[in-house]
């Protein structure tokens, strides 16, 4: 019983002691440091047993200079920022008008978007590209919105540049590029901006507010190509002016002078640009209605017409004519003409 | 047709009238049996001017250019109180000898206006000629839209509306006797019984063209100058 007792505690202690004596040795800062170095080498107590070469081998080991290592610099991914593989496939794509090389919309989303900016582009002369980031993805400042327009498309025609995080309308971004960006202020181009982005901010779903941007932007494009054109109008108008009298100054005859066409600005300018053929055409066939309306009148003058000669027997006498036709009393005592339809003999008359 | 004299209706061969016995020689007691000298157009009651005379002649050659058989003549006149303007228009038809007219227009394809303008009367006579395609209405009508202007004074716009209302009613008639011959019996044979009287009255004179190419020979055979 009292063996039984005193069993445990000493299979207790055997068990720690052996533990004890099984571990593995452990690190010194100072040996990590030295092995670092090159002045130890881990194991070779146990694998060099002669003492002799053993100090041969540690001589021989101080004096080499070990080639140092290079640290590898520390690969940091940054969500936020673009990466440079999808900056270049960004800004090779020229055929299309939404660019999306990370795709971040749905194939059928981008297909949905896609052909709605190739119906606008259809029916207007500007060119919209609108480049796809993500919300919060920032670009390098070689990329910047208005390095990428003077670099792209400043030698193309008039286009409009956007830069659309998806989900974050707010950090939207937009630029003119290309023939007559110039003139184009920055107000309106910020009031283009603002009107889309407020109309996109009224969408919570990332895709509604990308559809309703583009939705509002294309309107406002409408608006501003409309004005555009007026601009134009005058201005080519104003340089039209400016040649003629020019021209005249310098005593050239005026039928000399290439009249600069009038770019449309809707259906009252198209009037004004084809009045003179509108005249002409006018004029043209008011001289055929007046021609023919004399010919007609003429031919009518020069018709003869002939009567039968009616086998009518001579009557009361009268050799030529017997026909007593009507007769009517033109004083304003007897009034309307009407009361005189039925003929009365004179003398009834004056009774 | 009607009587001159009584108004009454009466039958188109009726050598008087049934009703009153009236016949043309009754007129010629009345007014002479002698052929008057006119013009077409004769204004003795001094109704226009000199530029209104020639304004309404220019009306009446127009009036001739498109009626190669008829001619249109105008008379004002200020006849007395007991002239019966019916009857003077028919003796006057019947006597009248028309100096600026062609011997081809016989009287009886001639349409008299005839305006009284002391009674304030006026009327229009017209030939056999025209017996079937003028009637009472149609001349009523054309002096009734003449009514305003005769009541104004201005005879001369009464005399051209007169003479266009009468142009534009008779080629329509012309045409409804092209289309439709049958409608008119043709004859010859008054136009030639008229022609000898025409020959005395007009024989020195032809203007226009021999409808029935007898009169020239007709008229060279009497020693008579032809006019062309």
């Amino acid at each position: 019983m009292r063996v039984g007792l005193l069993s445990s505690p000493l299979l207790l202690i055997l068990t720690w002691v052996s533990a004890v004596a099984e571990s593995l040795p452990q690190w010194s800062d100072e040996d990590f440091a030295r092995s670092r170095r090159g002045e130890i080498i881990a194991g070779i107590d146990i694998l060099v047993e002669d003492k002799e070469v053993m100090a041969t081998l540690k001589l021989s080991l101080a004096n080499e200079v070990l080639p140092s290592i290079p640290e590898e610099p520390a690969i940091i991914y940054d969500p936020n920022v673009v990466p440079t593989d999808a900056l270049e496939l960004y800004f090779s794509a020229f055929e299309t008008h939404l660019i999306d090389p990370q795709q971040l919309l749905t194939s059928p989303e981008y297909s949905e978007q896609e052909g709605f900016l190739n119906y606008h582009a259809e029916n207007s002369s500007l060119g919209i590209k609108m480049f796809i980031f993500d919300a919060d993805q920032t670009l390098p400042r070689t990329h910047t919105i208005d390095k990428i327009c003077q670099q792209l498309y400043s030698d193309d025609y008039l286009t409009v540049v956007v830069y659309c995080f998806l989900g974050s309308p707010d950090r939207t971004q937009l630029a003119f590029a290309g023939e007559g960006s110039e003139n184009i202020t920055s107000a309106k181009q910020r009031e283009i901006l603002e009107t889309a982005k407020i109309r996109a901010m009224g969408k919570s779903e990332p895709v509604l507010q990308l559809d309703s941007f583009i939705v509002q932007l294309s309107i406002s494009l409408f608006w501003l190509e409309t004005d555009l054109k007026k601009l134009m109008a005058v201005i080519d108008a104003e340089q039209s002016r400016v040649q003629a009298a020019t021209a005249w100054m310098s005593s050239k005859k005026s039928g000399e002078v290439d009249v600069i066409k009038v770019a449309d600005g809707g259906g009252l300018e198209v009037l004004k640009n084809q009045w003179y053929w509108i005249m002409s055409a006018l004029m043209g066939l008011l001289t055929v209605v007046v021609v023919c309306v004399l010919a007609i009148r003429m031919w009518r003058k020069s018709q003869r017409y002939i009567f039968p000669v009616g086998e009518t027997p001579e009557r009361l006498g009268a050799r030529y004519a017997a026909g007593v036709g009507a007769v009517l009393i033109f004083h304003k005592k007897i009034g309307s003409p009407s009361k005189q339809r039925n003929q009365i003999p004179d003398y009834l008359r004056r009774i | 047709m009607r009587c001159p004299r009584c108004v009454q209706k009466i039958h188109r061969s009726a050598a008087q009238c049934p009703h009153c016995n009236f016949t043309l020689s009754d007129l010629d007691e009345l007014y002479g049996s002698d052929e008057v000298r006119l013009k077409r157009l004769t204004d003795m009651a001094g109704a226009l001017r000199l530029s209104e005379r020639r304004k309404l002649e220019g009306v009446l050659d127009e009036f001739q250019l498109s009626f190669p058989q008829l001619f249109f003549s105008v008379y004002y006149g200020a006849l007395e109180d007991r002239t019966n303007i019916r009857q003077f228009g028919l003796w006057l038809l019947n006597h009248a000898a028309y100096d600026d007219l062609e011997i081809n227009r016989p009287n009886d394809g001639g349409i008299l206006l005839l305006v009284d303008l002391n009674t304030k009367v006026a009327s229009i006579t017209f030939g056999y000629l025209l017996d079937p395609f003028l009637t009472e209405d149609d001349t009523f009508n054309i002096l009734a839209k003449a009514h305003p202007y005769l009541l104004q004074g201005n005879h001369l716009k009464a005399a051209q509306l007169v003479a266009r209302q009468l142009s534009r009613l008779l080629k329509r008639k012309s045409r409804q006797a092209k289309r439709n011959p049958e409608s008119f019996v043709v004859s010859s044979a008054m136009k030639a019984g008229a022609t000898k009287d025409l020959e005395r009255i007009r024989g020195n004179k032809i203007f226009g063209p021999d409808l029935d190419g007898q009169t020239e020979p007709y008229l060279q055979s009497k020693g008579k100058d032809v006019q062309r």
